[in-house]
């Protein structure tokens, strides 16, 4: 559209400037035509008239006439005469050039001829005949003078023709240009030139103005040398219409012209080429009209969809797949449009099924799943495994249904994984109420023990907060228990082709969940292996035993994880030597000596449960002998 | 008619050269134009008054719609015959002041001539044929000729003593009084020169050789 209409316009605009100039060159081709036309008009009417008054000069009845010299006598036979060849004006003047008789003046019969130049033109030329134009009353005529012989030059014969409205006339109907003769004079006053029409086939309303035109005309009117804008085209405006005029002289002499001034409307030119510039118009309109249904159209069709398209894609970016483009159409860009829409529910559908994966499996496994495809079998990792198992709970659901149950352990869980997921451990799964957590796979993390060993303490501390609420809700309390252990276990995809989890297996696996019983037995929130004590510089343990479990053979030494060693206290890291102490009696067999140090530390920590079972232990074996098969390995038989 | 008139001429040729062997006194003229090309058809005279004759016949034949000849002088008081030898008919006419006359259309010869009983120029012309001009110059002496082609005349049988001698054309710018020379005779042979200005003449464009026309 920006295009089509600047380029439409223009086009009109040459094509309208191209009719003006053709109209304008066809006027002045048809001003040249009549200028040939009005001089051999005017040679055919001088002619014509040379011919008559040969004839009458041959005429061997009027030299008879013309040689009595009798003005009354001549006048009436050149009235006669006049009459019958239909002139304007007859005289017949002396060889001297003195008036014998005068049609127009029949009152002169000896006066000098008043146009005596005409005579000594015609006295001066070859074959004794003159013609011109000049004014006989302040008429115009065409006159010619030719001698009579009789045999000698006796006489003057002059004939002339009015030029009148009607020579202009027959010559506007054989050229259709209008025709005014103009006489122009010098004003003495101002020498400038001053026109005088005389003849004009101009219509009435502006007849008299081409005159005034003319003499306004400062090339016509101020110039001296007005002759050379002769035989130039201009444009003259007569009531506001513009005329393409042109001035021919038809004779000068004495800075007096007579002219003719030719012109043709140029509006009255222009009327063929109206049709053409309303076609063109009509076009341009039909073409604006089809364009703009053309442009409807493509916007329907292409752009909206387009647009559309653009915008479905814009909501898919920022991640919003639940859309619908629509697109009722059957061309390619309804096929696109039904094609985004497939991607759009294929994306949703991905998308909804890396949330729900995020929620079966921890998001990093999910993650890794979707990135790296799924596949059985797995890879040895050093990955350190975390149990965590609510006590009491069964107590709560003693009080309370299925349904309040099932939203209090979610509340508990979701709070504990969000802690597990804190220290980027990976939730493996949900055993009722227990939890089993590993760290260090899929993502490998060289502080896995540390981080394992700190979410447990954080989950421990999150009991507290949660422990307050149960009593503000007048519930009973729970607590957690958490084994820990770091070992090399099979890591991967486990199960069947179709169904399968991301998981580990091995005795480390066994060893945690056991340590997370234990706790149970010796009081305490958290234990852990050694494997993972190791791998944890900043951390205080306290070591509580050294322990078989059932189905192995070596002793594991467990620990209680107490806190980050800068945030212990001056009490607990005497508490820790002073048992560390106790544990190496111990173990050297001297129950006597670990009694004495167990013993102040039982009466200050009553509540240490278990003080209280390396208090039994060492009465149990007080007296007893040094037995050098005792390893100090304590045995749990039960699970 | 034509075997008469050419032996005539030759006797008159003869008798002249004889008489001028006979006449010491004569006068040869000589006349030239302004361009001193030869003129003919001058008529030269002696300016004198002699009582008018009655009865000198002259011929000025129509041949071929032509005059012949183109000028003839002949004394006061003679009679001019136009018979038309063509075989159509002539309107002879003159508005000359020395002489109007006018022989409405006629064949062969007029009832009778016309006698020219004024001095001066007769221009004369056919009515129908506007070519056709001839002039009569009329005079009061009977010591008068023409120039020949070499624009050359004599006159001769004078008699010793003060003479004026005329010359006039048809074409002469001035009038002939103007181109007259007066001269002492004595005895013997004597010379005049002459120069006659020729007057500007309109080309007669009516005549058949003249087709050419104008435009503008």
């Amino acid at each position: 559209m920006v295009i089509f209409i600047p380029v439409q316009l223009s086009l009109f605009v040459v094509i309208r400037d191209a009719n003006i100039a053709t109209a304008r060159a066809n006027i002045d081709e048809a001003l040249q035509v009549t200028a040939d036309v009005f001089f051999k008009s005017l040679a055919q009417h001088r002619d014509s008239l040379l011919s008559k008054v040969r004839a009458l000069s041959s005429d061997y009845a009027f030299k008879p006439v013309a040689n009595t010299n009798e003005h009354k006598t001549v006048l009436s036979t050149l009235i006669s005469y006049q009459q019958r060849v239909d002139a304007d004006v007859m005289l017949l003047l002396s060889m001297q050039g003195n008036i014998i008789a005068d049609t127009s003046h029949p009152q002169l019969t000896t006066e000098p001829f008043y146009l005596p130049h005409l005579i000594e033109q015609a006295s001066n030329s070859e074959y004794g005949e003159a013609d011109s134009i000049a004014f006989i009353d302040n008429k115009p005529y065409l006159l010619v003078a030719v001698p009579l012989f009789s045999p000698e030059p006796s006489h003057w014969i002059v004939m002339g023709f009015l030029l009148t409205d009607d020579f202009a006339l027959n010559l506007q109907k054989t050229t259709k240009s209008d025709v005014s003769i103009l006489f122009g004079s010098k004003l003495a006053s101002s020498g400038n030139y001053q026109w005088q029409q005389l003849a004009s086939t101009l219509p009435g309303g502006i007849r008299q103005l081409s005159e005034q035109a003319l003499t306004s005309q400062a090339s016509f009117h101020q110039d001296h040398n007005v002759n050379q804008h002769f035989n130039k085209n201009f444009d003259l405006s007569l009531a506001g219409q513009s005329y393409v005029s042109v001035v021919v002289p038809i004779k000068s002499e004495n800075e007096e012209y007579f002219i003719a001034l030719l012109q043709r409307s140029l509006a009255q030119a222009l009327v063929p080429y109206e049709n053409l510039h309303f076609i063109v118009a009509f076009g341009f309109l039909v073409a604006l009209i089809l364009l703009i249904i053309g442009g409807n159209f493509i916007a329907r069709k292409i752009t909206e969809p387009v647009t559309v398209l653009a915008q479905g894609a814009e909501k898919i970016e920022q991640g919003h797949y639940d859309l619908t483009i629509e697109v009722n159409q059957k061309d390619e860009l309804g096929q696109l449009a039904q094609r985004f829409n497939a991607m759009a529910k294929g994306l949703a559908e991905r998308a909804k099924v890396r949330s729900l994966l995020g929620k079966v499996v921890s998001p990093a496994i999910a993650e890794q799943l979707l990135n790296k495809g799924v596949e059985l079998g797995g890879e040895e990792r050093e990955v350190t495994i975390l149990f965590s198992d609510i006590r009491n709970f069964t107590c709560l659901c003693e009080t309370h249904n299925a349904k309040e149950m099932i939203t209090l352990l979610n509340q508990l869980l979701t709070r504990l994984s969000k802690i597990i997921d804190g220290h980027h451990g990976v939730i493996d799964k949900y055993i009722g109420d227990a939890v089993m957590a590993l760290f260090g796979v899929p993502i490998k993390d060289d502080l896995q023990a540390q981080n394992s060993v700190l979410a447990a303490l954080a989950m421990q501390q999150k009991l507290v907060t949660i422990n307050q609420e149960l009593t503000a809700n007048n519930l009973v309390e729970i607590g957690l228990g958490i084994g820990i252990n770091t070992a090399q276990v099979i890591a991967g995809n486990m199960g069947s082709a179709t169904r399968l989890n991301y998981t580990v297996i091995g005795d480390g696996v066994n060893v945690s969940s056991r340590l997370e019983g234990l706790t149970k037995y010796y009081g305490v929130s958290i234990l852990v292996t050694q494997a993972t004590k190791e791998q944890c510089k900043d951390i205080l343990f306290q070591e509580i035993d050294t322990v078989r479990v059932k189905g192995k053979k070596e002793g594991l030494t467990i620990y209680k994880p107490l806190g980050a060693i800068d945030d212990c206290s001056v009490q607990e890291l005497e508490q820790v030597a002073v048992f560390d102490k106790v544990l190496l009696f111990y173990k050297e067999q001297n129950w006597q000596s670990a009694l004495a140090l167990l013993s102040p530390l039982k009466e200050q920590y009553v509540s240490t449960r278990y003080y209280q079972i390396y208090l039994d232990r060492l009465q149990a074996k007080q007296g007893e002998e040094f037995d050098k098969h005792w390893d100090g390995i304590f045995t749990h038989f039960e699970k | 008619m034509k075997v008469f008139q050419f032996t005539a001429w030759c006797f008159i040729s003869i008798s002249l050269v004889i008489s001028w062997l006979s006449h010491a006194n004569s006068i040869k003229v000589s006349v030239v134009d302004d361009k001193k090309q030869p003129v003919e058809f001058a008529v030269i005279y002696i300016k004198e008054t002699l009582p008018k004759v009655s009865d000198n016949s002259v011929v000025i034949d129509q041949v071929d719609k032509e005059f012949i000849p183109y000028v003839t002088v002949v004394q006061r008081g003679s009679a001019i015959n136009f018979p038309n030898n063509d075989e159509i008919r002539h309107q002879v006419y003159s508005f000359s002041k020395s002489k109007q006359f006018e022989l409405p259309l006629y064949s062969g010869n007029p009832a009778s001539p016309v006698v020219f009983d004024h001095n001066g120029v007769v221009a004369m012309a056919c009515n129908i044929h506007d070519w056709m001009k001839a002039y009569v110059y009329v005079v009061d002496t009977n010591k008068f000729t023409l120039s020949n082609k070499s624009g050359q005349a004599v006159l001769t049988n004078l008699a010793k003593g003060q003479y004026e001698v005329v010359v006039w054309h048809p074409k002469a710018k001035e009038s002939e009084l103007l181109n007259a020379q007066k001269i002492n005779i004595s005895d013997g042979e004597h010379e005049l020169f002459f120069t006659v200005a020729q007057k500007t003449q309109f080309k007669a464009w009516r005549s058949p050789k003249s087709t050419k026309r104008r435009g503008y």
